[in-house]
């Protein structure tokens, strides 16, 4: 075939596509996007499942050096939280009541729903997820995601009638309110697509120290406070800017999550 | 019937990629099999409008499942495989096996630059709210990327050769 005619189907098919991506701004490919979504999220399904399977088995023979590494890191970390605990117990006890009455009664608020991660994004770096869990099960958009520790994955994107898109925390047009545990300082955390957290607009007067929890604010209205979303890993300072930018090390691992909880109500 | 074929083994290669290779990354990387799939195709072995097709249909596929802005993957493969398409016919020369692999590592390379490229024009014309710190992306993603891709394609490449024989006999 002449160049100058592959040249012509290549703009042809180009302009095909800036056309449908001129009809999916204006809204109307949702339907054959959830469509297709739900033809896929059945085999989806059994895919990841027997991807679990098989992923421990290598997942095992390949970290058991970090394995070792990790416990030898855990011991000496047991060891400092073990002189921290047995100076504390006198406040915790005290706080303790108090605490647990306010956990319970906050926890009373949260409805939930259970979540089974069935699929990803086919490529990694938009930190996005597929759950089994739909608007058939009372799941609507904009409800936070979390895991069983109350780690925050993200929020719901897109529903459909039995599954539902979960943007994570990675994501870069994810945006969290978020503080320092502790109270006293509050900023925004912003994800990348290299699967960065970033914390901005912190006040530069604060120093903060490697490993200070990193938690959600509620401070946007679409979180509940107190969700854990990571620790601080180092701080950015310069003299020229007003506010300090501090890098937050996440725990999450994305494609190790198998269910998630879907907070409902809170 | 060939077409059939090809779109069937592209959305079961699909749905591989994303309920199973997710579960084996490869240095927080996962190979895009559909596009070194892709890349395969470009060497000459189909007329050029089933090319561009298939490239069309694999794209709104990476779109629809993407957790990016819209449209993205879908101008970024069409690109990189007009692309290598063009170079495998004046510049690479016979394809063999070096030849293959070093036609998924270009065209993961500019793959990588045009997706990134099309969100930041996204991000400058207010289309979708996003950041898309452009220069870091490429250099801290898509390095581990196309290493990534080109070690799949060294793998897949004689399956590759053996299903397009089968496929095309069928035509």
């Amino acid at each position: 075939m002449k160049p100058q005619k592959k040249t012509a189907i290549f703009f042809l098919f180009i302009s095909i596509s800036l056309a449908v991506i001129f009809l999916n701004q204006q809204g109307l490919l949702e339907s054959p996007k959830k469509y297709a979504s739900f033809l896929m999220s059945a085999p989806s399904k059994v895919a990841w499942s027997v991807a679990g399977r098989f992923s421990h088995f290598f997942s095992f023979v390949f970290n058991i050096k970090n394995i070792y590494i990790e416990n030898s890191d855990l011991k000496n970390q047991n060891q400092k939280l073990l002189a921290e605990n047995s100076y504390l117990g006198d406040f915790i006890a005290e706080k303790s009541i108090l605490e647990k009455a306010k956990n319970i009664q906050a926890q009373e608020n949260f409805s939930w729903q259970i979540g089974r991660v069935i699929g990803a994004d086919a490529q990694n770096w938009s930190g996005y997820i597929i759950v089994d869990a739909g608007s058939d099960d009372g799941v609507a958009v904009g409800m936070p995601v979390i895991d069983e520790n109350k780690i925050l994955i993200g929020k719901i994107a897109e529903t459909g009638k039995n599954f539902s898109k979960v943007l994570t925390i990675f994501n870069s047009s994810m945006k969290v309110a978020a503080k320092i545990q502790g109270g006293d300082v509050f900023g925004v955390v912003v994800g990348d697509y290299a699967k960065n957290l970033t914390m901005d607009f912190v006040a530069k007067e604060r120093l903060l120290t490697q490993g200070e929890a990193v938690l959600t604010s509620a401070k946007d209205g679409v979180f509940p406070e107190g969700l854990v979303i990571g620790t601080v890993k180092d701080s950015k300072i310069k003299p020229e800017n007003i506010f300090q930018s501090v890098n937050v090390k996440s725990e999450l691992d994305i494609y190790g999550i198998n269910k998630v909880i879907i907070l409902t109500k809170f | 019937m060939r077409f059939f074929l090809l779109s069937l083994l592209l959305l079961s290669v699909f749905i591989a990629q994303t309920g199973f290779l997710p579960n084996f990354l490869i240095s927080s990387a996962i190979p895009n099999i559909l596009f070194v799939i892709l890349i395969f195709f470009a060497f000459g072995r189909f007329d050029f409008r089933e090319l561009m097709a298939l490239a069309f249909f694999t794209g709104i596929l990476l779109s629809v499942y993407s957790g990016s802005a819209f449209g993205a993957d879908l101008l970024a493969v069409l690109a990189s495989v007009y692309l290598v398409n063009f170079l495998a016919y004046n510049f690479f020369g016979k394809e063999n096996f070096f030849v293959f692999c070093a036609g998924v590592a270009v065209g993961s390379v500019f793959y990588k630059i045009f997706y990134f490229g099309v969100l930041k024009s996204y991000e400058l014309s207010g289309i979708a709210p996003i950041s898309v710190p452009i220069l870091k992306l490429i250099a801290q993603v898509s390095a581990i990327s196309v290493v990534v891709n080109v070690f799949s394609a060294a793998i897949l490449y004689p399956f590759l050769k053996k299903a397009i024989s089968l496929i095309q006999n069928n035509k």
